[in-house]
């Protein structure tokens, strides 16, 4: 396993392994049943996190959220990586770089 | 103080609505009022948000009202209507059977200019924009086969401008904006002013709308 920073202008997030959502008003659990974890993800967090399909790039996500939020790209994209950062540490992502060519 | 209008085809949900809205401390005056007459007053100016409730949300309506003030859509909760409601120009969206707080915050956020919508329909939201977007760069990419200036030229088309404005715009003549205008339809294959229009569109460009003139 590599523990190198990924590059969040081309990484690509994706979701790891079979989890158990329960939404309960603004907030969402994730249990993972491999670890026996559970995480509590706020609106913003679930959608990024629902975002995270292996195809979809962090910067993708900030140019969505700018374009609804009418905040910097540059600002949104921050946003987006402290988001996707926790979850990539506590294994709910894996990250992929697409190739730049 | 905030000064609010709902509309409603339901008179006792939307008067409910509207009753409990007036009693918050920070609002000024909040009406109910048929959707044509909510048009006419948020026309003349100073509705910081208005409410509209409907079932089925109709798009016309939303960007009707939305030209006019901030649109907050009370709706199914379907994330296709909160999608076309929000395409459609509203601010917010929430499900109209919302606890009255909710609706009450989602009001008080679009008149700070916040966007809202239903926190659970958000990641549906941002896919549909990420897949918009990439349809988007996919068709712009049909436009790599203009010059800077064909470019240039196709947007002012796509929004409405003439022959005449675009000249005066450029600073050329209308002789060159014709053969701009040529060789535009010649390299993307379009056939009228509406087949531009309808790839700018697809382009995700700003388009105002035009007068139903062909190019030529």
């Amino acid at each position: 396993m590599s523990f190198e920073a990924p590059d969040w202008t081309t990484a690509t997030p994706e979701k790891v392994g079979e989890v158990w959502v329960r939404r309960e008003g603004d907030q969402t659990a994730i249990y993972d049943p491999k670890t026996g974890l559970l995480y509590a993800l706020n609106a913003s967090a679930l959608a990024l996190w629902e975002l995270c399909d292996g195809g979809t790039t962090a910067p993708e996500m900030a140019e969505a959220l700018s374009e609804l939020t009418g905040v910097a790209t540059e600002s949104t994209l921050e946003d987006v990586v402290s988001t996707l950062e926790p979850l990539l540490d506590q294994g709910l992502v894996s990250v992929a770089a697409v190739d730049a060519g | 103080m905030l000064k609010i209008i709902v509309t409603s085809p339901d008179e006792v949900f939307g008067g409910a609505l509207a009753a409990a809205l007036s009693g918050a401390p920070d609002v000024g005056d909040c009406s109910m009022l048929a959707m044509e007459e909510a048009a006419a007053v948020a026309e003349e100016g100073n509705t910081d948000v208005l409410v509209l409730h409907a079932g089925p949300v109709e798009p016309p309506d939303v960007a009707r009202l939305a030209a006019a003030a901030p649109v907050l859509v009370l709706g199914t909760g379907s994330a296709e209507e909160m999608i076309a409601s929000v395409e459609a120009g509203a601010m917010g969206y929430v499900d109209a059977d919302s606890p009255f707080e909710t609706i009450a915050e989602t009001v008080r956020s679009l008149a700070k200019g916040v966007a809202t919508v239903e926190p659970k329909l958000l990641g549906a939201l941002l896919r549909h924009v990420v897949e918009r977007r990439r349809a988007e760069r996919e068709a712009r990419k049909a436009l790599d086969v203009l010059t800077p200036r064909e470019n240039q030229v196709f947007s002012l088309l796509a929004q409405g401008l003439d022959s005449g404005d675009l000249a005066e715009q450029l600073f050329i003549s209308s002789q060159t904006v014709r053969t701009h205008t040529q060789r535009i339809m010649t390299k993307l294959d379009l056939h009228s002013r509406s087949e531009l229009v309808a790839l700018a569109a697809r382009c995700g460009l700003d388009l105002e709308p035009i007068p139903g003139e062909e190019a030529q």
